[in-house]
């Protein structure tokens, strides 16, 4: 039995990715058989407990607590291990860059910067924010946990001077090329996006780079901007933006479900003093009614992917029907597609998404549910439809891993996969389980090898399947390009050698999910899926 | 309101300053990108309720 010990570090704060880091390298140590070292949050706590982490010093701890868990071995020197951990923890890794204590100085030194990345937690994110607008910065707040009315409050304050406030719960944006957050590397283009959505903005991007487009700029305007609350007020200023940006001549918009009357007013807006031409995904949203005049100007879709065939098609009819071509299930992936098919058991009925970005959840969970019904999830279409317990599965499940309940006080799953990493292997213990959907996000933020660090827990998966004389189906769609860091060609080899299929979109890999689940490698429903998700309005 | 702020932003590269996580400012300087990182911790709790206790009696 390994020995467990808590070192707690009182009213130590350390970033949620630097302790991930410490993990790894007392992981490395010999005597140390597994390390989970996280701030002292409800959260954390729980899956300490969960994993054999906690003892009693480790539960006193409070939020502003640092926790170090460790599983040791016989063979384990304390004293040597407590010395590097006080070393990896009181030397913050900021060799090669140029680090400032205070935002004041720092700013006081270098009067040529415009635009400021804010990732701290949200609850102190408005005096920060606040002292960079007065400064005349324009901001990218990566934050969530970030008060509504603080929202609000910052952005009617930014409007007014005429700044940019992208976020809060910006995930990504793309200025003049160069990847904020989570965002990948595309290539620079005519299209400008809006987006209320991260991996919606990193999706169309991708996209429009693999279909031979590119992005002028990519604005994240923040989850909530649509709403009522906010009023879509960094929506509207980032059209201004874009209608009077040389580089843009078609313009994207990207989110979640609007607030109704607010989605009225973006329309209304765009109808009237837009002259460039639209393109809208309001993923799960309805299709407005516009007026003749308006709908020469304004294409309205269902999906990203469907948003990037109309980008296309405006661009160039001819490049529309390539594009159709490129991201579309082909002869290869249909052939999969049987094949996995074939090998199903009769009680292998069920669908499990896994996703890291949210808006890839959301809108597998609309196509699905037009093609199987009701599923259920930690952030579900309908309240009826909301998982009890959001760490157990139940029927068809899609979980939105990058949700509060599984990252307060937590790097975001794209880079701390350990979480996605139990639950694929929890997911193939359940007889009834037939497909697993994976999104794998590159680009810079993200992790640095995503489809390696989930070779053993596919691997894992498969093998406890077969013990029970099952075949478990593993679907992926990997968010990259050529020019992203993590190389996307290899990160599709190591899935596709595992037997994974790679699908080309989001969209399509919820497709194949309904097939596989439904038994249908015929095109009956590629047919639906085409005429319902992949039209323009 | 105008939007000639934004549009300086857009026309060149971003000068960026990033607060908070580290791994943020590591990943815009390998773009190339000119940037300064500002460490950032919580102020201790009492000091901040203090501060509120002050605003609400002054």
């Amino acid at each position: 039995m390994p020995r467990v010990i808590n070192i707690v570090k009182k009213g130590l704060y350390r970033d949620s990715v630097y302790l991930l880091h410490i993990g790894e390298e007392l992981r490395k140590v010999s005597g140390v058989i597994d390390a989970f070292i996280a701030m002292g949050t409800r959260l954390n706590k729980d899956l300490m407990l969960r994993e054999g982490f906690l003892t009693s010093e480790g539960e006193d701890a409070g939020e502003n607590d640092l926790i170090v868990a460790l599983k040791l071995g016989d063979n384990a020197d304390i004293d040597h291990i407590s010395r590097l951990v006080e070393e990896l923890l009181t030397q913050p890794g900021a060799r090669g860059l140029e680090v400032y204590e205070d935002l004041d100085l720092a700013l006081n030194i270098n009067r040529d910067i415009n635009l400021a990345l804010v990732s701290i937690p949200g609850r102190y994110a408005r005096e920060v924010v606040m002292k960079l607008l007065e400064r005349g910065v324009h901001v990218h707040l990566f934050s969530d946990h970030v008060p509504i009315e603080d929202e609000v409050a910052m952005k009617r304050y930014a409007y007014e001077k005429g700044l940019l406030l992208m976020g809060p719960e910006a995930g990504t944006s793309i200025i003049g090329g160069v990847a904020i957050a989570f965002a990948n590397a595309v290539r620079r283009g005519s299209v400008g996006v809006i987006s209320a959505s991260g991996t919606g903005l990193q999706e169309v991007s991708v996209l429009l780079h693999r279909i031979g487009l590119g992005v002028s700029h990519g604005i994240g305007v923040g989850g909530r901007d649509l709403s009522r609350e906010v009023g879509g007020l960094m929506t509207l200023f980032s059209i201004d933006v874009f209608e009077n940006d040389p580089g843009t001549s078609i313009v994207t918009i990207i989110s979640k479900p609007p607030s109704r009357e607010i989605q009225r007013m973006i329309f209304d807006y765009i109808a009237s003093r837009g002259r460039k031409s639209y393109v809208t995904c309001l993923v799960g949203g309805e299709i407005e009614t516009l007026d003749p005049e308006a709908s020469k100007r304004i294409v309205q879709t269902r999906t990203l992917h469907a948003a990037v065939l109309e980008a296309a098609r405006i661009t160039d009819p001819s490049l529309y029907s390539e594009a159709q071509k490129i991201l579309s299930i082909d002869g290869k992936i249909l052939k999969a597609i049987e094949d996995a098919i074939a090998g199903l058991r009769e009680e292998q009925r069920y669908i499990r998404g896994l996703f890291t970005g949210g808006t890839f959840a959301y809108e597998a969970m609309v196509i699905l549910s037009r093609f199987v019904g009701d599923i259920w999830s930690n952030s579900p279409l309908r309240d009826d439809l909301r998982l009890r317990d959001p760490w157990k599965s139940y029927g068809n499940t899609v979980i939105d891993l990058g949700g509060e309940e599984f990252t307060e006080g937590r790097a975001h799953p794209m880079i701390d996969p350990s979480i996605r990493l139990k639950r694929i292997v929890d997911e193939a213990r359940d007889p009834e389980v037939a497909v697993i959907m994976l999104d794998f996000v590159l680009g810079y933020g993200a992790h640095r090898d995503p489809a390696g660090v989930h070779v053993d827990a596919i691997k894992r998966a498969m093998e406890i399947a077969r013990e029970n004389g099952r075949r478990i189906v593993f679907l992926a769609h990997v968010v990259g390009t050529d020019q992203d860091p993590q190389d996307l060609a290899s990160q599709e080899r190591v899935l596709r050698e595992l037997g994974v299929i790679i699908l080309p979109t989001n969209a399509t890999m919820a497709l194949a999910a309904a097939m596989i689940s439904l038994r249908r490698s015929d095109t009956g429903l590629i047919d639906i899926f085409s005429r319902e998700f992949l039209r323009g309005f | 309101m105008g939007v000639e702020k934004a549009l300086d932003l857009l026309r060149g590269k971003p000068r960026l300053v990033s607060i908070g996580l580290e791994h943020f400012s590591r990943e815009l300087a390998r773009q190339g990108v000119r940037v300064i990182h500002v460490s950032w911790r919580p102020r201790e709790r009492l000091e901040k309720d203090l501060e509120e206790i002050l605003s609400k009696i002054m």
